[in-house]
């Protein structure tokens, strides 16, 4: 069994004149992912990446369609923690520093008091922001609020990983750190799903989203042909 | 209750340097000579309560409906962040939504509290001896009952038995003499020609229990509204008030609303304590519902919300409900010189009520979104 299966996602958002018109984002959207795979969604700006995975992290709701993590519907109390989400932006409070942050996060997943410091701590160190542990989030650069979202996201091993474009704003360093993290999730038999718009993330599959559905997958080497096949399906990227 | 939760959401609704502010800064105000709370030496008593009474209500008033506009806008701003941003990385930590949006929205609360206690704290620090040594200060309890409107022409005399008849199933009106002060009854006739001329009003308190008869009696010359004080006879039992108009000048008109009874209190800084309970129950309430409203509507029209509905209190008589009116009464009460009497179930309920609804949409708009069930899988179904 899958560990992420998702069938006949839909999502619509309304546009025009009070909102009576609609765009349809996902369109029976399909896709699955195995334990200790990475995926890689694919496709230029505004095919829809961002919603599936806003979707899949209970943030916005579908119009219609599943998703099981385990057998599990996505949205179910078991699966609480079991989902990690990595946003595109910087939704974290500004004004809380970063290691209370995942303190706050650590108690809302019922982490024993006493494990929940050293946690943070620990993962602030792992991305390497154990110097700025005490800074206000909001006082961190694009490239560090990266990096603390990514200690968000992996906080508590959680078995399936959502990250957009997890990779913007990260230097080199950060690249590394970003590598390492995610080989050790998958090593844990942690499935990652990637919504990215940029070529340069290993992975074990890339699918391409087009006009709300998957419309080729393929490999690594898939994403250093992206442009090509972004002009085959008929748009520039 | 998550604490890590209610402690953002005290963080997010507390003004933190604006309260230091009001401790540190009305008292250095009112040593600068910003108070001017000199009372004149003719004055004594409970009348000399009044100039601290107006310094208390000024700075109540202005103080804390500054406060109640900041913390709607504090509110909805925070309501909006919930629901937009910080939904993102909590819904799908929260195993109960409910119970996250209880704690931010009590951290909220809270937040009120403290805030108004730092400007009760101030208030008082400014005001500091308001009275001297060994004089009484005097909470109102409620108003008398009795008849709505009394008018007493020219040498007549009220209805006393039918009307003016103070029973006391509380206690609140025995007094021995060797006890200490006297509660009082408290008058604010007003003569129907208003500042023309004046009449005479005696108003007499005799107990009507067959051991005593004592009595107290107060005869005062009444021009426009005047304030007249009466201690209530030492002993036990209910109390028959008789009020007799003079042999001339203007009818007299006294209603039911302007007849207070007086129980002595140990300090007046318990006027502060009185009116930071009446705000906490207003600006409180209302920093709940602005959370809910500006998480569901952003934080424009969650301010504006909030604040129509607040306004809107004092128009429909809801104000009771919204906290509103019985925070003006308080400071009216405050102004006079006296301590308020602590808010009321009708203010309790309603600040539950606007707590209940900011929670509930809160909890809306944090919870995680689940996916429909209209999956060709049973097992997709949450």
């Amino acid at each position: 069994m899958a560990l992420l299966s998702i069938q006949g996602i839909h999502k619509s958002y309304p546009k025009g004149f009070l909102g009576l018109g609609k765009t349809e984002v996902l369109r029976g959207l399909d896709l699955e992912l195995e334990a200790g795979q990475t995926k890689v969604i694919a496709g230029p700006n505004g095919s829809g990446k961002s919603t599936l995975l806003r979707i899949l992290a209970g943030v916005e709701a579908a119009d219609a369609g599943a998703a099981l993590v385990d057998g599990i519907a996505l949205g179910s109390k078991q699966l609480l923690g079991q989902v990690g989400y990595l946003p595109d932006g910087a939704p974290f409070p500004p004004e809380l520093p970063a290691r209370r942050t995942l303190e706050l996060m650590a108690t809302l997943l019922h982490m024993p008091r006493k494990d929940r410091r050293s946690c943070a701590e620990g993962l602030l160190e792992k991305v390497g922001l154990g110097h700025v542990a005490r800074r206000p989030i909001g006082q961190f650069s694009k490239g560090m609020q990266r990096r603390f979202a990514l200690a968000s996201a992996i906080l508590g091993d959680p078995k399936l990983l959502l990250l957009d474009e997890p990779t913007d704003g990260l230097d080199a360093e950060g690249f590394g750190v970003f590598d390492e993290l995610l080989g050790q999730a998958r090593q844990r038999g942690a499935g990652i799903l990637v919504a990215t718009h940029v070529a340069d993330l290993p992975c074990d599959e890339v699918s391409v989203l087009w006009n709300g559905k998957v419309e080729r997958r393929g490999g690594p080497e898939t994403l250093a042909g992206l442009l090509g096949i972004y002009r085959e399906l008929g748009q520039p990227a | 209750m998550k604490s890590s939760l209610a402690r953002l959401g005290l963080e997010r609704g507390l003004p933190l340097g604006l309260s230091l502010a009001l401790v540190v800064g009305l008292p250095i105000w009112s040593l600068a000579g910003g108070a001017n709370v000199a009372t004149p030496n003719a004055i004594s008593g409970i009348e000399a309560a009044q100039t601290p009474g107006l310094l208390r209500m000024g700075l109540w008033s202005g103080i804390s409906s500054l406060l109640l506009i900041g913390a709607i806008w504090r509110g909805s701003k925070a309501g909006a962040r919930f629901a937009k941003q910080d939904r993102m990385w909590l819904s799908g930590r929260m195993a109960s939504p409910a119970v996250g949006a209880l704690a931010l929205v009590f951290g909220a609360m809270a937040s009120v509290c403290i805030c108004l206690g730092a400007l009760g704290l101030g208030v008082e620090l400014a005001n500091g001896t308001s009275r001297a040594e060994g004089e009484p200060a005097f909470a109102k309890v409620r108003n008398l009952p009795g008849q709505d409107l009394t008018v007493l022409h020219t040498g007549e005399a009220a209805d006393s038995q039918a009307a003016w008849v103070l029973e006391d199933p509380k206690g609140q009106l025995g007094y021995d003499p060797r006890d200490g002060t006297a509660p009082h009854l408290l008058f604010m006739p007003t003569t129907l020609a208003g500042d023309g001329p004046s009449a005479l009003l005696t108003i007499t308190a005799t107990r009507t229990n067959k051991a005593s008869s004592a009595n107290t009696t107060t005869t005062q010359r009444i021009r426009g509204a005047t304030k007249v004080l009466l201690p209530v006879p030492p002993g036990d039992g209910d109390l028959v008030l008789t009020l007799e108009h003079g042999i001339d000048g203007p009818p007299i008109r006294l209603s039911q609303v302007e007849s207070w009874l007086l129980v002595p209190r140990s300090s007046t800084h318990l006027v502060s304590v009185a009116l930071w309970q009446r705000s906490c129950l207003w600006i409180a309430g209302a920093i709940a519902l602005s959370l809910g409203l500006g998480s569901a509507l952003g934080a424009p029209l969650g301010l504006l919300l909030t604040l129509a509905l607040q306004l809107l209190g004092f128009e429909l008589y809801l104000g009771a409900v919204f906290g509103g009116l019985p925070w003006v009464d308080a400071l009216t009460t405050a102004g006079m010189g006296f301590i308020p009497g602590f808010a009321g179930l009708d203010a309790v309920t309603g600040c539950l009520g606007q707590f209940a609804v900011g929670t509930l949409l809160l909890a809306r708009g944090i919870r995680a979104k689940s996916l429909p069930a209209s999956s060709p899988s049973d097992g997709a179904k949450p």
